[in-house]
């Protein structure tokens, strides 16, 4: 009745465990919705960071070029800056520093904080 | 025996002491004719193989002499004193589309007020404003013309002067450019179908999973966290967020089976296959790796249509040759050398490990040995390289290789599965793009876990 290849049926096996394994979890997402983004929140939370404030008065060089918008010459100003006049009151001291602009500032404050 | 695979040795030879001394042109011509000739005369001789690798040497000394040579109407020949510069080309790269836009440009002609002037040579773009490019596409550009600058740790203008790119090209308005007729309509649509794909992987699969998603199928990196990247640069598993031979591998099995299903006879098939192969290079948007490793696929795909019995140090070696052929400094890219050093050690240096483990007597289970094995020989012959290039020792990618390829390959399967099906019936759409999300979402947190083991990489 049925004359498959094995190649075909390899893919065939393959298709339906795939399918079988999204239908099961579609099926958990939809009864447990809340659980659903827990390994998102795990990636984000420890691997992209996102939402995770940075302390300009402690963060190191490769932190701050972590953040997109700072460079390599940019990070180095702001630790040269910490050093010279001591830790940032406030995040809006930054812009002191010679290559951060109102535009540039406006694009990095939602990831830093000065404590 | 591996004929060719020694022809490719000496070419590269002769590529790399070219680059370190220039030999007199006119007494390499002579030696080369020479030698030619000589092997014309006794091509039963064992002498004649000698005089033939000889001449290979020469060969490739000839040809990376040509390619460094510009021609009269390059750009660094002209002596362009206004750097502000409006130029007519062809976008001949993927554009990377951020904030700031960047592509390379194939410059045809400079435009002064009434006159054009021809002129050749390839320039880095870099668009300050947000604005759609396409590859392949005509185009009028307005900006400054200056030579590339090093800044970082990364030896970029090394980089760049590889690719004979000696200038980037600041455009800083969109009312500076000015978009020409689309140069081929077929590339277009399958740029379209690109995007469409994209759309369809962005719609269905959570960030930042469909951005793993776009890089492993599409090839599409450039808006990958660097967060992510890094996490993947540090187990030395990086090379699946590019397309490699690995993933084309998959997908050849993939074309094979589908056409094998359809009841097309076996020498159309790989005809068929061969044409698909391209159409992917072309839809990943032609990166060098996908070039190699298309080259390679074709070549293998070349022999079983020809019924010719390519071993694999002969389908390398003619891969090797027909891609240093069309450029031969890709000997000096990190990328060629990481390939091409792999697929050697995985096929030459992995038997003799699994001797070894044979000789201590640990022969089971097999599979483990084997899968160790292959890892470890790919780690170990590519380690002067990382160490040179990269800065970095990462004795973990032997243990994450053995997790994270088989997992990539998983993932390529399934998400072509998941393109293909849900192209065809749209609403099972979100079961196969649940199973791909997932797949990935574990290729993510188990790399994130290999990165953090104790002694899992260190930075020299």
């Amino acid at each position: 009745m049925l004359n498959l290849t094995p190649q075909e049926k390899l893919i065939i096996i393959f298709v339906g465990l795939i399918a079988l394994c999204g239908a099961t979890l579609d099926y958990y997402y939809k009864r447990q919705p809340q659980k659903t983004e827990k390994l998102n929140q795990f990636i984000e939370k420890h691997i992209i960071r996102k939402g995770q404030l940075l302390n300009i008065n402690q963060a190191t060089k490769d932190d701050l070029i972590k953040i997109s918008g700072i460079g390599e010459k940019t990070a180095q100003a702001i630790i040269e800056y910490r050093e010279t006049n001591g830790n940032f009151t406030s995040i809006e001291e930054i812009k002191n520093i010679k290559g951060i602009s109102e535009n540039k500032f406006e694009k990095i404050k939602a990831y830093l904080i000065a404590e | 025996m591996y004929f060719l695979f020694w022809l490719a040795c000496s070419f590269c030879l002769g590529v790399l002491i070219e680059s370190f001394i220039s030999i007199p042109l006119i007494f390499l011509l002579l030696l080369a004719i020479i030698l030619f000739s000589l092997s014309l005369k006794n091509l039963n001789n064992k002498s004649s193989t000698y005089f033939l690798l000889i001449s290979f040497f020469i060969l490739g000394a000839v040809f990376l002499r040509n390619y460094e040579k510009l021609p009269a109407h390059h750009l660094t020949k002209l002596n362009i004193k206004t750097t502000a510069i409006r130029s007519e080309g062809k976008v001949i790269s993927d554009p990377k589309v951020n904030q700031t836009s960047s592509f390379i440009f194939d410059t045809k002609y400079l435009i002064f007020n009434q006159t054009k002037l021809k002129v050749s040579g390839k320039v880095l773009v870099k668009c300050f404003n947000k604005e759609d490019f396409l590859y392949q596409e005509n185009l009028i550009l307005e900006g400054k013309l200056s030579p590339v600058f090093n800044y970082g740790k990364f030896d970029y203008r090394k980089y760049l002067y590889q690719q004979n790119i000696y200038y980037t090209f600041n455009v800083k308005q969109s009312s500076q450019i000015q978009h020409l007729s689309y140069g081929n309509k077929i590339i277009k649509s399958i740029f379209k179908l690109r995007e469409n794909l994209d759309t369809l992987i962005t719609q269905n699969i959570s960030y930042p999973n469909n951005l793993l998603l776009s890089a492993i199928i599409l090839g599409k990196r450039q808006n990958l966290p660097r967060d992510l990247q890094d996490i993947f640069v540090q187990t030395g598993t990086v090379h699946i967020l590019a397309i490699s031979g690995l993933n084309v591998g998959i997908i050849l099995f993939i074309f094979l089976a589908v056409l094998k299903i359809l009841r097309i006879k076996r020498k159309a098939r790989y005809l068929i296959a061969m044409l698909l192969f391209i159409f992917y290079c072309i839809l990943t948007g032609s990166s060098p790796s996908v070039v190699r490793a298309t080259i390679m696929g074709c070549v293998f795909l070349a022999g079983l249509l020809l019924e010719r019995e390519l071993n694999i140090y002969n389908s390398l070696g003619l891969s090797a040759l027909i891609i240093l052929f069309i450029n031969p400094s890709q000997l000096f890219d990190v990328g060629f050398e990481l390939s091409f050093i792999c697929v050697l050690a995985i096929v030459y240096l992995s038997p003799k490990i699994i001797d070894f483990f044979a000789k201590i007597k640990l022969e089971k289970p097999k599979f483990l040995i084997q899968s160790i094995s292959v890892s470890f020989a790919a780690w170990i012959s590519i380690l002067p390289i990382t160490i040179y290039n990269f800065h970095m020792i990462s004795p973990v990618t032997i243990l994450a290789n053995l997790i994270i390829v088989p997992l990539s390959s998983l993932i390529t399967a399934a998400g072509f599965a998941f393109l293909i099906i849900s192209s065809i019936l749209p609403f099972s759409t979100s079961i196969f793009a649940r199973s791909c999300e997932f797949l990935i979402q574990i290729m993510v947190i188990s790399t994130y876990w290999f990165s953090k083991l104790p002694g899992a990489y260190f930075r020299i």
